[in-house]
């Protein structure tokens, strides 16, 4: 079956992608309950889910490519090109699937990669790793498996490209183990100029006891994008949460989270800041479920937005979901609008009023893209915002 | 002459606040403007610097001889006007520091003048934010964020003085300050009194008048210019109030 149109796919269709995997059985099962994704899904209602999924794709055929060295982790429509040379890195079948994830996508995701690409990530390190996308008209699924040893401190950031993968879906996600004492700090940016391809990203983070998962996310310009994440954290654990987003023209993007204290004492902070501006679409679902024996908990959200067109749209929903009785939490959200009295002051000291304009706009997002601690990495972001800020005055 | 209004007349919306009012600031001197509640000492203010909420219906704003009625705030700015807020925006992320070097480098590239490199702007801000007895620090926070009211003032001030501007239109500046602040304050506009600068000072209070001296002093109610006269009106105000010369009318 190279031809797909996922909206005409009956179940059975998909799990024929089994081939024999237990994992991939196991996704199946998990699939048959929460059914194929659709506009009645509630965390994909305000996402294009029906446009992308009703469209005929050709189903790319991953190949197992010569892997060459380079600075990076070069990945190519999902076919692993290229790594740094000490990094362990193999092609292996499903390694875990999570039973429990909130994403139909993720289980969909599953059964359709081939073959998944697995890091094991033994030292401390910094990875970067480019996404290129160039196949027009494609379904192109694929994941990653990333096991960070105990005591480890892992930095990933992850770059994409894809300005010729016209009418593409990608399905991609990480699933990723934090041990015990880990660090794991991701930083990812997706920027889009012009429309080509779209995603549906399904993440999954476990968090061992006492590890730190630090999540940056930087989503710019355009396209239909969405990052679905879902992290589990045990006792002592540790997840910061920080989105940022600039969207135009007709973007929809989404960050769906559920953050879950699975154990005592775990600590939560998510912080998201939107901007957006023609008829683009944010969306942020953001649940923190706090279990029952989650005691000791903390948990905090904020999201704030600012609509700079009339037909700019945002969905904000931080939600709480508390099952136990002792725990320090708060969540809130904000959307409005620049003031014109902060463009006057700027103006009557003589800065003009596009200058003043993107002045405020970026010292909005200032604060989330000074969070990254790497300079270099910092400046690459910046960059890429004002690139897209830039292309069309406002 | 730094400005002549002539026959002002300005609305907020569908009210009209300015009704005919003749006003000229000489170059050199200190003015001061005050007034009753509600007579349009504010509305004067952002008149002569474009406020988006004002709209001037009739009369004309000459400013170096040239009217400026039509003309964008920025480009008032840019020819030497200043306002300090009575209450100024605060800017989130937007450093003060950062704010400043763009405002001044914007008219010295208006100027034709080379734009001032970080080191230079930072030695000069300081030693101006010194003067005015604010911490250093303030220059790196973002601007006004959690300044107290004494601080945004001071603020005002020191933009003022890294701006250097010919007309400098003072709105209130001393409302809210503590007898330190108001001396700073003061002691900032005594630093840049000129020959070649114009000061119009809108206050309810003698205090600051005390320290900068003004050479005129005009009783504005309802939207005009009753009563120019020098230092001494203010005392006549203070002891008898603005019914005094609604009488002596």
């Amino acid at each position: 079956m190279s031809e797909l149109i996922l909206s005409k796919t009956d179940l059975e269709g998909l799990f024929a992608f089994c081939e024999n995997d237990a994992l991939k059985a196991k996704a199946a099962l998990r699939l048959s309950k929460l059914k194929l994704p659709g506009k009645k899904t509630e965390h994909y209602r305000y996402f294009s889910i029906d446009r992308i999924l009703s469209k005929s794709y050709t189903l790319f055929k991953p190949y197992i490519a010569e892997i060459k060295e380079s600075e990076d982790v070069v990945i190519e429509n999902g076919v692993l090109l290229s790594k740094p040379k000490n990094l362990e890195i193999s092609l292996c079948d499903s390694d875990f699937v999570d039973d429990e994830h909130f994403d139909n996508v993720y289980y969909v995701n599953h059964l359709l990669s081939k073959k998944a690409i697995k890091l094991d990530i033994k030292e401390s390190m910094s990875l970067k790793i480019r996404h290129i996308f160039n196949k027009e008209n494609s379904l192109i699924p694929y994941r990653i498996f990333i096991n960070v040893d105990s005591g480890v401190e892992f930095e990933l950031y992850e770059v994409f490209e894809g300005e010729e993968a016209k009418e593409s879906l990608v399905f991609y996600g990480l699933d990723v183990n934090v041990g015990e004492r880990d660090r794991f700090d991701w930083i990812r940016v997706q920027d889009i100029e012009t429309p080509s391809y779209s995603m549906i990203a399904s993440h999954r983070v476990f968090v061992k006891d006492g590890g730190k998962f630090d999540i940056k996310s930087f989503d710019i310009g355009e396209g239909h994008i969405a990052h679905n994440l879902k992290a589990d954290l045990m006792r002592g654990s540790n997840a910061n949460a920080k989105h940022l987003i600039y969207t135009d023209k007709n973007a929809i993007r989404a960050n769906i989270t559920q953050l879950v204290h699975k154990e005592v004492e775990v600590e939560v902070s998510q912080d998201a800041r939107h901007v957006l501006k023609d008829n683009s679409t944010a969306i942020f679902d953001a649940i923190v479920k706090i279990e029952k024996d989650a005691k000791k908990a903390i948990a905090h959200q904020n999201n704030r937005s600012i609509l700079l067109n009339d037909k700019a749209y945002m969905v904000s929903k931080p939600q709480l979901e508390i099952y136990t009785d002792e725990l320090e939490a708060s969540h809130g959200s904000t959307t409005g609008t620049i003031e014109e009295e902060e463009i006057f002051y700027m103006r009557s000291r003589g800065i003009d009023r596009k200058k003043a304009r993107k002045m405020i706009i970026f010292g909005f997002m200032k604060e989330l893209i000074d969070s990254v601690e790497d300079e270099r990495i910092k400046e690459d972001i910046l960059e890429r915002f004002e690139r897209i800020y830039e292309r069309d005055d406002i | 002459m730094m400005m002549e209004i002539k026959n002002l007349r300005s609305k907020i919306g569908d009210k009209e606040i300015l009704k005919g009012l003749n006003l000229n600031l000489e170059k050199g001197k200190v003015h001061a403007i005050m007034g009753p509640n509600g007579a349009g000492k504010s509305t004067l203010s952002k008149t002569i610097v474009g406020h988006y909420e004002v709209e001037v219906t009739e009369g004309d704003i000459l400013y170096k001889g040239e009217s400026i009625v039509d003309m964008e705030p920025e480009d008032r700015a840019l020819r030497g006007i200043f306002m300090s807020f009575q209450n100024p925006v605060e800017v989130p992320g937007v450093t003060n520091a950062y704010f400043l070097r763009t405002a001044v480098n914007a008219k010295r590239e208006f100027e034709g003048k080379e734009p001032l490199n970080p080191a230079e702007f930072l030695k000069k801000a300081r030693e101006y934010a010194n003067f005015l007895g604010m911490k250093p620090e303030m220059l790196n926070r973002s601007l006004n964020v959690g300044f107290s009211g004494g601080e945004k003032k001071r603020n005002e001030i020191l933009q003022m003085l890294m701006l250097e501007p010919d007309l400098i239109i003072l709105d209130e500046i001393d409302s809210g300050l503590d007898i330190d602040a108001l001396k700073a304050v003061s002691e900032g506009i005594n630093k840049i009194k000129s020959e070649d600068r114009t000061f119009l000072i809108i206050t309810h209070y003698s205090r600051i008048l005390d320290y900068v001296n003004p050479d005129y002093i005009h009783v504005l109610q309802d939207g005009k210019i009753v009563k120019t006269g020098d230092y001494s009106l203010v005392k006549v105000l203070e002891q008898e109030g603005y019914k005094a010369i609604e009488e002596e009318r």
